[in-house]
């Protein structure tokens, strides 16, 4: 799975400890999102779709 | 749960650490100079442990990171599995060493103060090495 988590926080201006901080979540929680590596709970990929001004579809690429 | 390989090495890493490291204690003679070594090194190690975790505690609430979110608390929950599992395989692996290796019998309250420290300093190399993986499902 990709994500397009790090070009919306680019985009906003948002540190990876921003955005953990605005989800309230542990920075490394997001640095692992980003980098594919561990998949959020439905709950959780809404507040960061939510907090980078954008849709979970939009957020996360699925490789079929 | 299907254990990765690299989970397997710690796990049982650990285990055959755990019941050597208790065997060489085991072999020590009570009241020796060697003794009161070891057990102010393991009372100095717990007492480390303890003032860094709440020291890092502290800092993480000081710059507002929450203690625990849903990636943290998988964690917990894979780290506290596999300690259950290696409490029962340590008990086990300590109950046929006991049997087969000749040493001085091991007291009952080492044996349990063993098997404390053991688990929790499991406890602790599992949540260090979960953490350090990205998937935790």
């Amino acid at each position: 799975m990709k994500t397009r988590i790090k070009e919306l926080r680019a985009r906003y201006d948002l540190t990876q400890e921003d955005l953990a901080k605005k989800v309230g979540v542990r920075r490394e929680t997001i640095l692992f999102i980003e980098k594919g590596r561990y998949n959020p709970s439905l709950q959780l990929a809404h507040k960061i779709a939510k907090a980078l001004k954008t849709t979970i579809d939009n957020l996360f690429i699925f490789d079929d | 749960m299907i254990m990765d390989w690299k989970t397997q090495k710690i796990v049982f890493g650990a285990l055959f650490a755990g019941v050597i490291i208790t065997m060489v204690l085991a072999a020590i003679p009570v009241g020796s100079t060697v003794q009161s070594i070891v057990m102010l090194a393991v009372a100095i190690g717990v007492a480390a442990t303890i003032i860094w975790a709440l020291w890092k505690r502290r800092q993480e609430r000081k710059a507002g990171i929450p203690m625990a979110d849903e990636r943290s608390r998988r964690i917990e929950g894979r780290a506290g599995y596999y300690t259950f599992l290696f409490s029962i395989w340590f008990m086990l692996g300590l109950s046929w060493a006991v049997e087969e290796i000749p040493l001085p019998d091991l007291k009952v309250r080492h044996a349990l103060a063993i098997t404390l420290l053991g688990t929790a300093a499991f406890y602790f190399i599992m949540y260090w090495h979960f953490s350090r993986k990205g998937d935790v499902q």
